[in-house]
């Protein structure tokens, strides 16, 4: 029954979402204005056609979930017939009341065939000692790599050449595995010899740290229950570079992990699949981890997302011109929706910029009657939002949950933007590691990017409020929209806070 | 089995039982969020994870004394 009325709604969303795009350029190609406002109005229309087309993919994606989950029945493997694992965990100056859950969670893993190595990357002495005691108190291997790469790919790759275990399951620092993980996707992976990688969701569990790690949760929950289930549902699931599973093999054959991206994982994704291996999403919480808890953790995280998801959207775009018939359109449509989600910053600053520029300069930006926009407008925006918490709501989620997520998405627009021009233009970046457990914030001067919009969109509701009487409606409505923005922008203050860090605390033994 | 496997699963058991469990209850515990459960529900459900807790503990003094028997040293 739900499933019907989803797809319906999906369906119905999609019709008003293709109506308000045919009318937006209709008008556009037929209206009369100067030539400054044509670029201004080409702008905003690109803006718009970028959030349609986000919106369609999303509406797919419900589409296609909305009849079944995809559930796997997995019966494990007897112990005589479980393949080796090498299980890692990448790490560099990671403290060591991280690792050592991880390492406990590791050793806890109910699969006799493994192999558990920490990736050490550390160049700092006491980080090496440190993670050296810890290891041999818990019966890790501790790897070193052949030369110092400052990203994840490098020692991943180094350990490839070295590993003789037939799968490679990779958790960052801070993820913690329940015990039948390996079983579960082991099973899974032998199913068939073409599985290149199983992919499992991540669960933040430290919510209640600070607002930024919840939103932070929420935002994950949308892109691994709604997204990733709809992408796995057509081989189109990516890697996220932790809670996965590799066949050694699949990565061999196609030279390993790629090191020319910050985000390596997206990038073996696409060779991995232009090879003809499968992924699989395995949607069922298996591992629990940290999210970012401080908003100068969540802006380091989502600019490294965010420029090196774009920089391998330039790779994505090569490779379709090149060898179009190696993927599925279906899943080339995904990974353009993917690589592109990060421009969302550029569209949001490009809508952003509409009110101020109609209430100081009087520049129009839709070239038609308010009413025919109302009227086109209205049930793409109402229909989306619907389609959206409803799918978030059929999955528990409270609405005031979701909007923090939705805010927080927003928000993000001034560093999505910078972020989006070093993807795009190429530019040589540093892979960061998110920080965990420091009490830090963003000092009030530096966050000029969210100062400085506000203080425009006041100006402009202020010169709006002189003028409105020449023309109310269309004023009211861009003043409408520029409070609006106020509103969002006026988060950054309530989400740059110190965390409420709960330190993790390891027994005694253990502490050196 | 030799003896030294047998010392190994005990160690294994006692890393689970006495460091593994806790981390597990913590993430469960703070992910209750996720559930949808009602608060009653994820009441009996935190109490659930307390009386593990509680049984845990126990195993880890037999597992303890195990170990000892196994290595000979009491």
């Amino acid at each position: 029954m739900f499933g019907k009325i989803f797809k319906f709604l999906a369906a119905v969303a999609i019709i008003s979402i293709s109506v308000y795009f045919f009318v937006r350029v209709y008008f556009f190609s037929t209206g009369q204005y100067s030539s400054g406002n044509f670029v201004f109005g080409l702008l905003l229309l690109v803006g718009e056609i970028y959030m349609i087309i986000q919106a369609i993919g999303f509406m797919m994606d419900v589409f296609r979930i909305s009849n079944k989950r995809f559930f796997y029945k997995i019966t494990p493997l007897a112990e005589s017939q479980q393949p080796f694992v090498a299980v890692v965990v990448a790490a560099k100056d990671e403290p060591k009341e991280v690792l050592f859950e991880t390492f406990v969670t590791l050793r806890a893993l109910d699969y006799k065939n493994k192999n558990i190595y920490l990736l050490d990357d550390s160049i700092d002495r006491h980080f090496l000692k440190q993670d050296k005691e810890i290891c041999d108190q818990l019966g890790v291997k501790v790897f070193h790599p052949d030369a110092l790469h400052g990203a994840k790919a490098g020692i991943e790759n180094d350990f490839l050449k070295t590993m003789k275990e037939e799968y490679l399951a990779v958790f960052d620092a801070d993820q913690n595995p329940a015990p039948d993980f390996l079983s579960l996707t082991v099973a899974l992976a032998e199913r068939d010899k073409k599985i290149g990688f199983v992919q499992t969701p991540q669960l933040y569990s430290n919510i209640d740290v600070s607002p930024i790690t919840r939103a932070a949760a929420m935002q994950q929950s949308v892109f691994y229950e709604s997204i990733c289930e709809a992408k796995g549902s057509v081989n189109a699931m990516f890697c996220c570079g932790t809670n996965v599973l590799f066949r050694r093999q699949a990565l061999a054959e196609v030279g390993g992990f790629d090191e020319t991206s910050i985000t390596e994982d997206f990038a073996t994704s696409i060779k991995l699949h232009l090879a003809g291996w499968k992924s699989i999403y395995y949607n069922h919480v298996r591992v629990f981890g940290m999210g970012p808890e401080t908003l100068p953790g969540y802006m380091k995280q989502q600019f490294r997302w965010a420029a090196g998801t774009i920089g391998v959207f330039r790779k994505v775009v090569r490779e379709f011109f090149k060898n179009p018939f190696r993927l599925s359109a279906i899943q080339w449509w995904e990974y353009f929706l993917s690589g592109s989600y990060y421009y969302i910053g550029w569209a949001f600053m490009l809508l952003m910029i509409c009110p101020i520029a109609y209430l100081l300069f009087g520049l129009p930006s839709y070239f038609m009657s308010p009413y025919i926009y109302l009227a086109s407008y209205a049930p793409y925006f109402i229909l989306t939002l619907l389609v959206f918490y409803s799918v978030m709501e059929r999955r528990h989620y409270k609405v005031s949950d979701i909007y923090r997520g939705m805010i927080m998405g927003s928000l993000m627009f001034p560093l999505l933007v910078y972020a989006a021009v070093a993807g795009t233009t190429g530019a040589k970046l540093k892979f960061v590691v998110t920080p965990k457990g420091k009490s830090e914030t963003v000092p009030f001067l530096k966050l000029w990017p969210w100062h400085l919009p506000i203080l425009l969109n006041l100006v402009a509701i202020t010169v709006g409020l002189f003028k409105i009487g020449s023309n109310t409606y269309a004023i009211g409505v861009n003043i409408f929209w520029a409070t609006y923005h106020i509103f969002i922008l006026s988060h950054i203050y309530f989400y740059n806070r110190v965390p409420r860090i709960e330190k993790k605390v390891i027994p005694k033994e253990f502490n050196g | 089995m030799d003896k030294k496997e047998i010392i190994k699963l005990i160690d294994d058991s006692i890393i689970i039982e006495e460091m593994a469990i806790p981390i597990y209850k913590k993430h469960l515990d703070s992910s209750m969020f996720w559930s949808g459960f009602d608060v009653s529900d994820q009441e009996t459900i935190r109490q659930g994870l307390e009386t593990l807790i509680r049984e845990s503990k126990k195993h880890i003094k037999i597992l303890n004394r195990l170990s000892e028997l196994a290595q000979g040293e009491k």
